[in-house]
């Protein structure tokens, strides 16, 4: 495996996207297409981010071309930030690399009525015991478990289970949720009874890795309309949440790969990555694994509203006010490793398309159906965490998306240094004093996690949404800036 | 009850104890030339695990023929070894320790064992780290010293280690799977070289 930079063609489209055409690899069926400004170029030749971008192109029934956002990244099989769209009426495929093994890994925003000047007193305590009431870090069980029919129900049903089964949360958390929180046609058969023991316990838990639980503070806001609709203002406190579905998820996706090995060889499909693997839509193999991602994705959700209710309960706590009275209402949430069945405009032609979006974000423009009623007329709102010292960011999706982009958006920063890279360059440095000096107190279960995921390791965020701000695919709403943060 | 005997009851209740005797023995593939091996003629086989606890034993000296190499989002284990069955207990290693601070904090109070059948040896690598995650992901067991045979009849391995004591053993990273991309094992003038990206 060549682990060296890229030398293959890179042709300027327009100031924010930049072409690897077809002619490139023997195979691809599309040119790559990647939503990158000049700034952010510099850096991209040097990982196989832009090979991986080729790769998708292989896939067969993909549709105008294979995507990449300009948080894009090294990761295995589809760059991070990769997104393709497949054509089942044309022979498309569903990869389950496409979504990654953390199936329905996303972004939650909650926000209050608290402002700054109210919670700063309370910050340290407020960190101090959101680490310690919600598990975080490798391996942590939950204080929630499903099991039997109990996994079942919310492999099946989603949100709605845990929030009216089990009393964790309010109905309008649903409306607030990409998919109202579930998605139709998931088999929790389909799910291996191994990545259900995973699961079981896990509900309710943040992880390892880039996940995240951060208290932030609206540090601007670009559009008083959107903002206004989502109930932000400036200085005013929110929680945002990053995981996703855990063990469970991994699971799903490893069994999918394993059982995927002999697909391409079954069905023909010449591939140059096998984490690729994919199989036709429609297949027993595809369709299996469909319904499989459909639950472990159902899963996701629960597991981010049982670590959003964990959250309130904690403010309820500090400030003996309920989490009503402190209007903690989500904001919204979004998935941002998925594939999705949705119809989208090629050639002029309405169409029913897989859309796989791997670390990217759904963001539909204002009158789009899809978008619920209290954003239609701003856009569906899109949650992109950054670094934990720098920003976070609220955008709205924009028409150019559902022109350019399948209705895609990025979907974070994006990592600009390895794992490997950053730990060494922390070496000597306190990543949680520094983290201090800048008005951000944080908690992380491993203090090598801290120096993987310190600010440096990131591409700068702000960066990241100029280009898709500039290319029409969503528009800058609220910019959000860390105080406190907790990590696995 | 102590804690190791609870872990030993979930285990025997878990699905893993189920696959005990399910084995499938795939034909034999050549693991003198990787490159051109067969690739498996069907779905991954369930291997077979037992477990037992026995007397602490002394552990095996840590000479670490494994590093961690550069990817941007997760992380690489590039490892060397004088013969093939050496390089699947160093990849094993490798991935323990990327999982717990410090190997050597695992004592060896308890053995899985875990046998699979002939396969491709990138995916027969594959599936033997795979089945150690597994173990750590759903009994929560962490391993500090391994054992490894190919032969004929596929690959036999033997894991020492013990449940998981959060107060003694400091976790680093949440491996939440072996990833296919540039996975690959290969001959070299001095002996094995594999390499495998874990997703973090």
């Amino acid at each position: 495996m060549s682990k060296g930079s890229f030398t293959g063609p890179l042709e300027k489209v327009d100031d924010c996207c930049y072409r690897v055409p077809k002619s490139y690899k023997e195979g691809m069926r599309v040119d790559g297409l990647v939503f990158v400004n000049a700034v952010l170029l510099e850096k991209l030749r040097n990982d196989q981010a832009l090979d991986q971008v080729a790769n998708v192109a292989f896939l067969p029934g993909i549709q105008v071309a294979s995507l990449a956002m300009p948080d894009i990244h090294w990761g295995y099989g589809f760059p991070i930030g990769g997104v393709a769209a497949t054509d089942p009426d044309e022979g498309g495929v569903i990869s389950p690399g496409g979504v990654g093994y953390d199936i329905n890994c996303g972004v939650r925003l909650v926000r209050s009525n608290l402002f700054y000047r109210e919670v700063k007193p309370h910050l340290q305590q407020l960190v101090e015991n959101l680490f310690r009431n919600i598990p975080t870090g490798v391996g942590k069980l939950g204080r929630y478990a499903f099991h039997g029919k109990e996994m079942q129900r919310l492999l099946g049903e989603g949100s709605s289970y845990v929030i009216e089964d089990r009393n964790l949360g309010e109905r309008r958390d649903v409306e607030y949720t990409e998919a109202g929180g579930y998605l139709a046609g998931a088999d929790a058969d389909a799910v291996s009874d191994y990545a259900k023991k995973r699961g079981a316990e896990q509900c309710g838990t943040l992880g390892s890795g880039n996940h995240f639980l951060e208290i932030q503070l609206v540090d601007h806001i670009f559009d008083e309309e959107a903002a206004r609709a989502m109930g932000l203002e400036k200085d005013m406190i929110c929680v945002m949440i990053h995981s996703g579905s855990r063990g469970l998820g991994y699971q799903v996706c490893d069994d999918a790969l394993a059982r995927l090995r002999k697909a391409p060889e079954k069905y023909g499909i010449a591939l140059p990555d096998r984490q690729l693997a994919c199989a036709p839509i429609n297949s027993l193999e595809g369709e299996h694994y469909i319904a499989s991602m459909r639950a472990a994705a159902n899963f996701a959700w629960c597991n981010r509203q049982l670590l959003m209710q964990q959250a309130r309960e904690v403010f309820a706590d500090i400030f003996g006010r309920s989490w009503q009275e402190l209007q903690m209402n989500l904001v919204y949430d979004v998935c941002h490793n998925i594939a999705k069945l949705e119809e989208h405009t090629i050639k002029g032609k309405k169409k029913k398309v897989w859309v796989h979006r791997k670390g990217a974000t759904r963001a539909f423009p204002p009158g789009n159906p899809e978008v619920p009623p209290m954003y239609r007329k701003v856009g569906q709102p899109v949650i992109i965490p950054g670094d934990m010292g720098r920003a976070s960011w609220v955008l709205v999706g924009q028409p150019g998306s559902m022109e350019r982009s399948f209705g895609t958006t990025c979907h974070g920063a994006g990592r600009a240094m390895s794992r490997t890279a950053a730990v060494k360059e922390a070496a000597g440095r306190r990543i949680d004093k520094e983290l201090l000096a800048r008005g951000v107190i944080a908690r992380a279960a491993s203090r090598k996690g801290l120096a993987e995921e310190q600010p440096k390791a990131y591409k700068n965020v702000d960066d990241v949404v100029d280009v898709v701000h500039q290319a029409g695919i969503s528009k800058k709403v609220a910019r959000m800036r860390p105080i406190g943060v907790i990590k696995g | 009850m102590p804690l190791h005997l609870l872990a030993l009851l979930a285990f025997l209740a878990s699905p893993v104890h189920h696959l005990l005797g399910s084995s499938l023995i795939v034909p034999h593939s050549s693991f003198e030339s990787p490159a051109t091996a067969a690739p498996p003629a069907h779905e991954p086989p369930a291997p077979i695990l037992c477990l037992r606890f026995h007397r602490p034993v002394p552990r095996r000296s840590m000479s670490g023929m494994y590093e961690y190499f550069e990817h941007t989002a997760d992380l690489g284990l590039r490892v060397r070894a004088a013969d093939l069955s050496s390089l699947f207990v160093e990849a094993a290693q490798a991935l323990f320790a990327a999982v717990v601070e410090d190997l050597a904090s695992v004592n060896q109070d308890c053995e899985v064992r875990i046998e699979l059948p002939l396969d491709d040896v990138e995916y027969l690598l594959f599936d033997w780290l795979k089945q150690l995650l597994l173990c750590f992901d759903t009994e929560h067991l962490l391993f500090g010293r391994f054992r490894v045979t190919i032969d004929g009849g596929g690959l036999h391995g033997h894991a020492w280690g013990e449940p998981l004591d959060r107060d003694r053993h400091n976790l680093e990273h949440e491996v939440k799977a072996i990833t296919y991309h540039g996975l690959n094992v290969e001959q070299t003038a001095e002996g094995w070289l594999a390499e495998v990206i874990v997703d973090i």
